[in-house]
């Protein structure tokens, strides 16, 4: 573009040097860093910096300290009602209308077809046979609420639930769906909500991880690690994927023949080979943050193993989260861990329930009834024995639990064997529920239609659902924010209502 | 700006961003109200040379014209949306007489006395080949057009007071082309022996600062290797270098690395961190996609054999329509595939995200341009309209996945299958305008187009018809966009080798001259030393883009041999070395941490190329995964000790090593590694497989070399890993370490063994030198 020298204007901004200081980075001594962030803007260059490098919240809230210390609590935007997050995760996604929200036009409509067209993941669009549900439904407690006969443990519990009835998500199809419940959108790359919880948070644990994922005994669900990772977010926020017994975390367990004694003769050793070079690099934070990692990874050694260490629960407690019963024991062990680790002052906890592909899942191509009657009975009593045993600890008030899968199902049979039909996707209504953590229980919020198809009453998007997340732990989903790629983003994205309602 | 931020950003960061931008920048570019393009359909046709414009005849008027009353009133109804205060198209604003009369882009507007001859009458008339004006909206009436003719052909009179008075453009830096920069005069001439030296320098300078002393020859050696090859010099290698003392010792140890094949190995990762290159599509069932590798080694061949850049980056775009036989341009495409990819089913949507993410990616990587912004709405910063989002989109919609055969690009003759991009047939889909983005509310269609604020409209219209007039299997659209890419004259060539610079000094210097190096746009980071930056790109050019002579001009500055030194004064001044007045450790990465564990214990297979390989895993690493589809009982060994560029990317089951030190995931562009410190790092170190076995090899081979003395193998250990000599104070902690840890596997061993107590301490030791900072970070 030629231009005369005339209008030509330089409009470069001119390079602001950071003042630092001798000694140690700046944002390790706290109480200055503040002090200068907040007396004035002379210093706001630091602060941006700082926060592009991921050491500073970007709403101004405290600061995390590199390296290990990231994990060091923070404070919220407001007064939290929830401290810690149980989200249990329903991969594959469980029909609402057949477990908890009966649709009385359905039932009566069996082997009809709808006078709609629906879109069937599989098959496109169909003019599909209504399948009415295979199982009963009463009411339950002082609310009322419909529960499907397979859930007759956790029907006791419906006084702490508010039913959220009419969820959506944007995609058809696990991959991303399952991103979407987990990041906000439904292309993979963003940080996880338990990152962005830890990452606004911390944890109040100094010995474990603060963002962890328990998965199947079938494995991992779809996308894998993908759905607890921290995206741009530094790795520190990344979740921790723990296993319910043996090593629980990876590359925990000492190598075999050596001992504590000589792996902390080791680690010693590091500290004190390693002095000379950190002292001539005073101004390197994630350098002066390594000893400090390693002895966090000595503590988890020997904090971790004490978490599924289950010898000092008693029986009483085991059999009240299902772990007397073969069929409950694998998820309610995990549930049970779930408290321990709540108790020990964890931020987010996410379970997932069904691994693999289709019935392994909560994926019921194949057969609605065989497979959700598997997936309940896996998970039925253990969910009332988490309600029930944070209730009577007194720990269910700060703790939010979350229940849903990435998307819901249809009304339309799919696969119809002769006796038994399946269910086919569906993201245009689905349900999720919440409880504790200052939510109201005995609620409903959302309808559907009367078959279960799409949402009608007050449509619940995802990012509705994690604004209500982030506010229950005292976040403004809107100020918790982190600028990558020239654009501040955020777990809700571009939306994303608190659901008041269902708020106590 | 809220919507685009986020909603409810802070006060913080709007401060913090307009402190580097220049609030009023970001508030005249946000606020500006662009209405939403919506585009006559003729103005496509008219953009191909095809358009019957519309004709109009200007009124003949012969009583004089009132500028105020008759003309400005034109200009701001119907010019200022594009030409006005807030947005300059062209760099033309039509508010402001000294701007008009000097002109934008195309030249002077507007010739007093001769209407005929200006530019602003022949547009408004649609005469030429350019677009007619006004872009949008029905034409001027004839009336107006006279006006405007009387108007010059009476002097062309421009009142003052009416406008703005002495009026600038605003053109972003990045988006100006480069002068050619002066090489600054520095005090100390003694000390500078580069261009580049001199440009550090006079920055420093002018803030009475200086830069450290040289470091010392082995930690010299050392930095040149690990950033330019990724394995640390041998022991040897440190010893020659250090006694060298001909003048030209490093210059020749610079052009030893140079000619490595490892060196297309090391910096090859950098690009494929930018290219998010990974092996698997991700999502559902993340599939396996066992041709991608390919892609993978045209890029370290292609640096190696310092293909020019500009060759480099137009095979990756269209090396299927540029050079359609050649193996290494037909792999090259492989950059357009290697992207994840949402395979089982996708909707319209998934597919257009994926679209998006493939064109987001090319342009992030070549000009630094964050233009996925502009899918849904004119970039709210930068100036990339909608419309130009989707007329480059027009190049890509008519490609396809494809399955190349090479033959000749294995080095046995056998034939390989490559997966690339090429186009459906020779004539493009209709591309349209989504409204916000979504593919459910297409708009008006587009034809093909360029970056409007990166290009030289006089030209832009000629390289279509060039592009349509081969017939060939291709629309030959991609390529079309690849040569304006590359043109530093009339496209964006000038912010293509400004990019590049910047990602090599990143690579060097430890942060870019841009620190955002995939962001050059009004929300990136100003540039620390604009005119370095310049002078080397321009050098590029002038080189023909051959990165080579680049490299070699970074790495023999004297700027990139200074000590680390740390200074309480100059740290006091410039907290993050922006001005490099020493040198900054740095952390190396995962892939470069693992590689470095091999080569000094003695275990590295350096075989090049080929089928990617998947080094043993934890069966609980594999299993976070629905879809296990990696090996659970192969044994590591040579077949799997290969440098790390050649691990499989699984998207869904990454290396948990790789991972945890902050490697790529392939997802979206990395464009610079974070450095965290984790306890997952730690515990690597101390109890992870693969540096147990890498460590007892290790420690075998320096009993082998030393005979087991206890002094000897402590020396040694040093030797080979760090590059020097133990001081005192680490020699008696780690001999004592030594005793200790041998004592007790002594003690826990049966008399016949007790032998392997030895190799078990050393081996522990091995761990911990392996796990010191000095290994892990480079001076």
């Amino acid at each position: 573009m030629p231009q005369g020298p005339e209008n030509k204007v330089d409009l470069r901004p001119t390079l602001e040097l950071t003042p630092g200081a001798d000694g140690p980075a700046p944002w390790l001594d706290r109480r200055r860093f503040l002090k200068s962030a907040g007396a004035g803007f002379g210093s706001l260059g630091l602060l941006d910096l700082l926060m592009r490098q991921g050491v500073v919240r970007a709403d101004g809230g405290d600061v995390p300290q590199a390296g290990a210390g990231m994990m060091k609590p923070r404070s919220p935007h407001h007064a939290p009602r929830a401290k810690a997050v149980i989200f249990l995760f329903m991969y594959g996604g469980p029909s609402g209308f057949d477990l908890f929200d009966p649709k009385p036009v359905l039932q009566k409509s069996d082997g009809k077809t709808a006078d709609f067209s629906i879109n069937t993941f599989f098959d496109g669009k169909q003019q599909g046979k209504l399948m009415a549900s295979p199982y009963k439904f009463k009411p339950h407690g002082q609310c009322g609420q419909q529960v499907s006969e397979v859930f007759p443990e956790l029907a006791k519990c419906v006084d702490e639930i508010a039913f959220l009835k009419s969820c959506h998500v944007d995609s058809n199809n696990h991959g991303p769906a399952m991103i979407q419940m987990n990041t906000g959108v439904i292309r993979v790359g963003l940080p996880s909500m338990g990152s962005w919880i830890t990452y606004g948070l911390g944890s109040e644990n100094n010995d474990m991880p603060g963002h962890i994922t328990m998965y199947d005994w079938r494995g991992g669900p779809i996308n894998g690690a993908q759905n607890w990772s921290s995206g741009f977010l530094p790795s520190n926020f990344q979740g921790t994927a723990f296993r319910s017994s043996g090593t629980p975390i990876l590359d925990l367990q000492r190598q075999p023949g050596i001992s504590a004694q000589q792996q902390m003769r080791q680690i010693k050793l590091i500290e004190q080979l390693g002095r000379g070079y950190r002292q001539a690099n005073p101004a390197e934070a994630d350098l002066q943050a390594r000893i400090e990692s390693f002895e966090l990874a000595y503590r988890m050694n020997a904090a971790a193993p004490g978490v599924v260490d289950l010898s000092g629960e008693s029986e009483e407690t085991k059999a009240l989260y299902g772990m007397d019963k073969p069929v409950s024991r694998y998820f309610g062990t995990q549930c049970l861990l779930a408290r321990r680790m709540v108790e020990r002052g964890i931020r987010f906890i996410q379970i997932y329930s069904g691994g693999g592909n289709q019935q392994e899942s909560w994926d019921a191509h194949l057969g609605l009834k065989v497979n959700h009657d598997m997936h309940c009975a896996e998970t039925d009593r253990p969910m009332y024995g988490l309600i029930t045993d944070l209730k009577r600890r007194g720990l269910l008030d700060s703790t939010l639990i979350v229940w849903g899968g990435e998307f819901g199902r249809l009304p339309i049979i799919q696969n119809y064997s002769g006796k038994t039909g399946g269910r086919d996707h569906n993201p245009q209504g689905f349900l999720m529920w919440m409880a504790g953590g200052g939510i109201k229980g005995g609620v409903s919020h959302g309808q559907t239609d009367e078959v279960g198809w799409k949402a009608t009453v007050d449509p619940t998007s995802v990012n509705d659902v994690h604004a209500t997340i982030l506010h229950q732990l005292g976040i403004d989903h809107e100020r918790l924010t982190y600028l990558h790629d020239g654009r501040a983003y955020r777990l809700t994205d571009l939306a994303g209502e608190v659901i008041e309602p269902i708020l106590a | 700006m809220r919507r685009l931020l986020g909603g409810g950003l802070s006060l913080f960061i709007i401060q913090a961003a307009g402190l580097t931008l220049g609030l009023l920048a970001i508030h005249s570019i946000a606020s500006g109200a662009e209405p939403q393009p919506t585009t006559p359909k003729d103005e496509i046709h008219q953009k191909a040379g095809k358009h019957k414009k519309a004709v109009i005849t200007p009124e003949a008027i012969s009583t004089p014209v009132d500028f105020a009353r008759d003309i400005f009133p034109i200009f701001q109804e119907r010019c200022f949306t594009c030409h006005g205060p807030q947005k300059q198209k062209n760099n033309l604003r039509l508010d402001a007489a000294n701007i008009v009369m000097a002109g934008g882009a195309s030249g002077p507007a507007v010739i007093a006395g001769k209407a005929d001859q200006s530019l602003l009458l022949q547009r408004i008339l649609g005469q030429g080949s350019e677009q007619q004006m006004p872009a949008e909206g029905k034409p001027l009436t004839g009336r107006q057009a006279g006006l405007i003719k009387a108007w010059i052909d009476q002097g062309a009179k421009w009142p003052a007071g009416v406008g703005v008075a002495d009026a600038k453009v605003n053109v972003h830096w990045a988006f100006e082309r480069p002068g050619r920069p002066r090489v600054p005069d520095v005090a100390d001439g003694e000390w500078a022996r580069t261009p580049i030296d001199r440009f550090i320098l006079a920055a420093l300078e002018a803030r009475k600062l200086a830069p450290r002393k040289d470091a010392h020859r082995s930690t010299l050696i050392r930095r040149a290797q690990m950033d330019m090859v990724g394995l640390p010099p041998t022991p040897d290698d440190i010893d020659a270098f250090s006694s060298d003392e001909s003048p030209d010792a490093y210059e020749r140890l610079v052009d030893r690395l140079l000619g490595s094949p490892a060196f297309g190995e090391r910096w090859g990762r950098h690009w494929l961190d930018i290219a998010r290159f990974g092996e698997s599509a991700a999502y559902e069932y993340d599939n396996d996609r066992p041709n991608a590798w390919p892609y993978r080694d045209f890029v370290i061949r292609a640096i190696n054999q310092d293909l020019s850049y500009r060759t480099f980056i137009q095979w990756q775009l269209a090396g299927d329509e540029i050079e359609p036989s050649n193996p290494m341009a037909l792999a090259a495409t492989g950059f357009l595939t290697a992207g994840p990819a949402q395979d089982n089913k996708p909707t319209p949507l998934e597919n257009f995200d994926s679209l998006d993410d493939t064109l987001s990616t090319a342009f992030g990587a070549t000009l630094g341009m964050t233009i996925g912004c502009a899918r849904c709405h004119n970039h709210k910063y930068d100036p990339i309209p909608q419309r130009d989002y989707y007329q480059l989109l027009a190049a890509f919609t008519g490609s396809k996945r494809i399955d190349f055969e090479l033959k000749g690009f294995s080095g046995d003759g056998m034939s390989v299958k490559s997966l690339g991009m090429t186009d459906r047939g020779p004539k493009p889909p209709k591309t349209v305008i989504l409204n916000r983005g979504n593919p459910e509310m297409p708009g008006d269609p587009v034809a093909p187009g360029f970056i409007s604020a990166l290009t030289d409209s006089a030209v832009d219209g000629g390289r279509w018809k060039a592009a349509s007039a081969q017939p060939e299997k291709t629309t030959g659209l991609r390529r079309t966009v690849a040569q304006w890419m590359a043109d530093p004259k009339h496209g964006g060539g000038f912010l293509m080798a400004r990019v590049i610079v910047n990602r090599l000094w990143q690579h060097h210097f430890g942060q870019g001259i841009v620190r955002s190096s995939g962001n050059f746009g009004l929300t990136g980071d100003p540039p620390s030393h604009p005119e370095l930056l310049d002078w080397m790109a321009w050098k590029l050019i002038d080189d023909d883009w051959n990165l080579k002579p680049l490299h070699r001009m970074m790495l023999t500055s004297r700027v990139y041999q200074q000590g680390t030194d740390f200074d309480a004064k100059a740290s006091a001044a410039d907290f993050d070395n922006r001005l490099l007045w020493r040198r900054a450790p740095q952390r190396l990465e995962a892939e470069v941490i693992r590689d470095s564990i091999m080569a000094v214990s003695g275990t590295l297979n350096q075989k090049m190329g080929g089928p990617s390989i998947r080094p043993w895993i934890h069966t609980d690493a594999i299993a976070t995964g629905n879809s296990k589809k990696w090996p659970d009982n192969i044994k590591d060994g040579p077949a799997t000790w290969r440098r790390s560029i050649y691990i499989f990317t699984r998207r869904s089951i990454l290396m948990p090593m790789i991972e945890s030190f902050d490697g790529p995931n392939a997802m979206t562009p990395l464009t610079k590694r974070m450095t965290t410190t984790t306890a997952p790092q730690a515990l690597f170190f101390l109890n992870n497989e693969f540096i147990h076995e890498q460590a007892t090899h290790m420690a075998k081979e320096l009993i082998r070399t030393t005979g087991g003395s206890r002094d000897k193998m402590v020396m040694e250990l040093y030797r080979t890993a760090l590059g020097r000599m133990p001081e005192a104070a680490e020699f008696d902690p780690a001999g004592s370490f030594l005793s200790s840890q041998m004592a007790e596997y002594a003690a826990g061993l049966p008399e016949s063994e007790r032998s392997r107590a030895k190799l078990m301490a050393l081996r522990d030791l091995c761990k911990v030198v392996l796990s010191l900072e000095e290994f892990i970070y480079i001076d």
